[in-house]
């Protein structure tokens, strides 16, 4: 029985423990991810910086995943080299390993009077900057009571022979101690999750001095799991570079450290007499020896990784249009940029606005996914043609290619927000399917044909963007007035429908009128882009 | 770098240009119906009727032109009230060519009754006075000069004055007897049709002022200064 209540204690431990550390990294995003953004954009120059910078970041963010997104983001959009960001990375684990050592504290008291005070200014300030600073608070006292939690429970555990029978024979297979500590870290996508598991369990006496090594090092390994997984679904082949390199890294360090285990052990050993701040040292000296070892060779790393994932067979973010090497004939590069753009122009058609009205109709996760997927990689194009049209110096432009490449640059900002909006209605879709409402089916007629309106004046637009076709254009910017008025109508009708107690309507209302909205501003967005055509910029 | 001329502001001027042309041209055809009938010219008469199609193109172009513009973006007010302006004001100068082609028939009926039986001192003063004012209207639309278009507002009382002079010279012939009523009541019509000009080059400093400050008939509410 008590083997049950010392499980269900452990879990329930380590539920509050991970939350602690999501409100946490959470509430420090909030309170200092742009300032520690600009940090990482700044001293990123050289590869020593870039690991300090990793690492106060990591520790700033209490997440190393939250680093590695924003070196990601970064790399992915060309602010930083893929090198720079290697170095970054090798920095966040160091970061993370001085959270572990946080967490090796015990401040049960310290912990639940954290919990009071972050739960007061989380719940009862007004002003934001506060409520960050409460759900840090917050975070912090409930990993450290996680701890707690997570050590009363198994105190009674240690005692059951079977347990300890297990937890011997894990020691006598190292190995198999690696792998273990990697298959709970991936699950538990959390790297100081897993070791706060194993603080607790090593403050019982419960792990064998020659497991701690091998733990410390699956969780090393483990905690890079998720960010594979993660960066494989996103666009962009830089994210799946930095993601498959780190996860390499701990590979390394997994099969170079492994086989010394004993003298290592050895050496953690003499570190500490607490067994806590051993498990911490072990975390600092393999993300530290990690980083000085990859240091000198993260340019070569970088082209390695290039090698392995080449550039080419890219889905739907690759820009295949923008060519590095015609940025010297502007001329051309804006041809270029302005095919790149009608293109990303056709993905959005294509892929989303062509796809969406059944969405209103069934739940379809999957496309859903799809329209997710499509508008990161419109984002991602937008940003590739803007970044290489403002590459050009314009200053030496004639007056028509200057014209070109702002309606290049307009047309491509209006497209990304297009595709935002569309994601947008296709999360209403969602919304109402899911949660099996639907629209009354007036309404739900109505909306469709102000889509197809709305689809039809963007896809014209499209058209007259890419034959630079000005009577085209100017014909949309006349329809423009036709769904004004018409979404007018469609407000009235809607709350006609309201006032007769129709059931739909009152249950959809609000989701009815964002969808109404968003469409209009797609239009608004597609009136943009025809004037543009026009010359009016 | 230089922000470019959007083609909006570019099409803005353009229009304005345009009734600068179209001026110039309505001002040729005036002209040259006026030497037609000073001089008893009836090919030239003849040309001016059939020329009168060119302007009313002219006019039908410029107000699509300004219609389209705003159908392509929703216009400012004051680039709204110079869009209405340049409508009208194309369509008064469409009108005052109007009236040279009825000066030019008003040649070719006089033609066949031989000689004017006094030259036509008065008629030509006034197409003179005429003359400078569509010119003055012009220019003041164009250097969006209110002062000027002020002017337009005195300049028409003299044409006024002349038009009664000779209105009550001309009945006072034709009460003399019939050998002078088929000329002085040709001549009466073209005195009108002189002081009708008058009248649309007024509506045009009119609509130079509204397009310029949103006032609508300004000559009309108030007198000068007031």
């Amino acid at each position: 029985m008590s083997a049950l209540q010392g499980i269900i204690g452990l879990a329930g431990g380590l539920g509050l423990f991970l939350y602690g550390m999501k409100l946490c990294s959470e509430g420090l995003q909030k309170a200092a991810a742009h300032r520690l953004k600009q940090l990482v954009k700044i001293l990123t120059k050289n590869s020593v910086r870039g690991v300090l910078v990793g690492a106060l970041v990591t520790l700033g963010l209490q997440s190393s995943s939250a680093t590695s997104a924003i070196v990601v983001g970064f790399t992915s959009a060309n602010m930083m080299t893929l090198s720079q960001a290697l170095s970054v990375l090798l920095g966040s684990a160091v970061g993370s390993s001085l959270t572990v050592h946080l967490i090796a504290f015990k401040l049960t008291y310290l912990a639940l009077t954290l919990i009071f005070f972050g739960a007061i200014f989380y719940l009862f300030i007004k002003r934001s900057r506060y409520r960050s600073v409460g759900q840090i608070l917050l975070g912090f006292g409930l990993i450290f009571y996680g701890m707690f939690v997570m050590s009363s429970a198994v105190e009674p555990v240690k005692d059951f022979p079977m347990v300890a029978q297990v937890i011997i024979n894990l020691e006598r297979y190292p190995l198999l101690a690696f792998l273990v500590a990697v298959i709970i870290t991936a699950v538990l996508q959390s790297s100081a999750g897993f070791l706060a598991l194993l603080i607790t369990l090593a403050r019982q006496g419960m792990i064998g001095p020659y497991a701690l090594v091998p733990f410390v090092l699956g969780a090393h390994l483990g905690g890079t799991i998720t960010g594979v997984i993660s960066c494989l679904g996103v666009p962009g082949r830089e994210s799946k570079r930095a993601g498959l390199a780190n996860f390499l890294f701990k590979v390394v360090n997994g099969v170079v450290f492994l086989p010394f285990y004993r003298p290592i052990t050895m050496f953690v050993l003499g570190s500490s007499p607490d067994v806590s701040r051993q498990i911490a040292n072990a975390h600092t000296i393999f993300s530290l020896v990690m980083a000085i070892g990859f240091l000198p060779f993260t340019t070569q790393i970088a082209n390695f990784m290039k090698r392995l994932i080449p550039d080419k067979a890219g889905g739907l973010a690759e820009a295949k249009y923008l060519k590095e090497n015609l940025l010297e004939v502007p001329e051309l590069a804006v041809d270029q940029a302005h095919r790149q753009t009608v293109e990303m122009g056709y993905i959005i058609y294509k892929e989303m606005l062509n796809q969406m009205l059944p969405l209103f109709r069934s739940e379809d996760e999957e496309l859903f996914e799809r329209f997710s997927y499509t508008e990161q990689a419109v984002d991602s194009l937008a940003k590739q043609i803007v970044k290489y049209v403002t590459t050009l110096d314009i200053n030496n432009f004639s007056e028509d290619l200057l014209l070109r490449s702002l309606q290049v640059l307009y047309a491509a900002n209006d497209l990304e927000h297009i595709g935002d909006l569309l994601l947008n209605i296709a999360r209403i879709g969602m919304k109402i399917t899911s949660e099996q409402l639907a629209f009354s089916e007036e309404g739900h007629k109505e909306i469709e044909t102000l889509y197809n309106l709305t689809s039809n004046n963007f896809q014209q637009a499209l058209i007259s963007l890419e034959k630079y076709d000005t009577k085209l254009a100017s014909r949309i910017l006349k329809e423009h007035p036709k769904i004004r008025r018409y979404e007018k109508e469609l407000r009235y009708s809607h709350f006609e429908r309201m006032q007769s107690g129709n059931k739909r309507t009152l249950a959809t209302s609000s989701l009815h009128l964002d969808m109404i909205e968003s469409l209009l501003r797609i239009d608004n967005h597609t009136v943009n882009i025809a004037q543009g055509v026009v010359g009016i910029l | 770098m230089a922000r470019i001329i959007n083609m909006y502001d570019r099409a803005l001027n353009r229009i304005r240009a345009e009734i600068l042309s179209m001026s110039e041209l309505v001002e040729d055809r005036f002209l040259k119906a006026m030497e037609s009938l000073i001089k008893q010219d009836e090919k030239l008469a003849q040309e001016i009727i059939y020329g009168d199609d060119q302007i009313d193109k002219l006019d039908e172009d410029l107000e699509m032109e300004a219609l389209e513009l705003i159908s392509l973006q929703q216009p400012m007010d004051k680039e709204l009230r110079l869009l209405a302006s340049v409508i009208r004001i194309s369509n008064e100068l469409e009108r005052i060519g109007d009236y040279s082609c009825n000066i030019a028939e008003a040649t070719l009926l006089l033609a066949d009754k031989g000689p004017y039986f006094k030259p036509l001192e008065d008629v030509s003063r006034m197409g003179q006075l005429v003359q400078a004012m569509m010119r003055k209207s012009i220019l003041a639309f164009l250097k969006k000069d209110l002062e000027l278009a002020w002017e337009m507002h005195s300049d028409d009382d003299q044409v006024d004055q002349v038009y009664q002079h000779l209105f009550k010279e001309l009945m006072d012939y034709m009460k003399q007897g019939p050998t002078f009523v088929d000329q002085a009541s040709n001549l009466l019509l073209v005195a009108r049709y002189l002081e009708r000009i008058g009248d649309h080059i007024v509506n045009i400093a009119e609509l130079t002022i509204f397009a310029e400050n949103g006032e609508r008939y300004p000559f009309k509410s108030r007198k000068r200064g007031g």
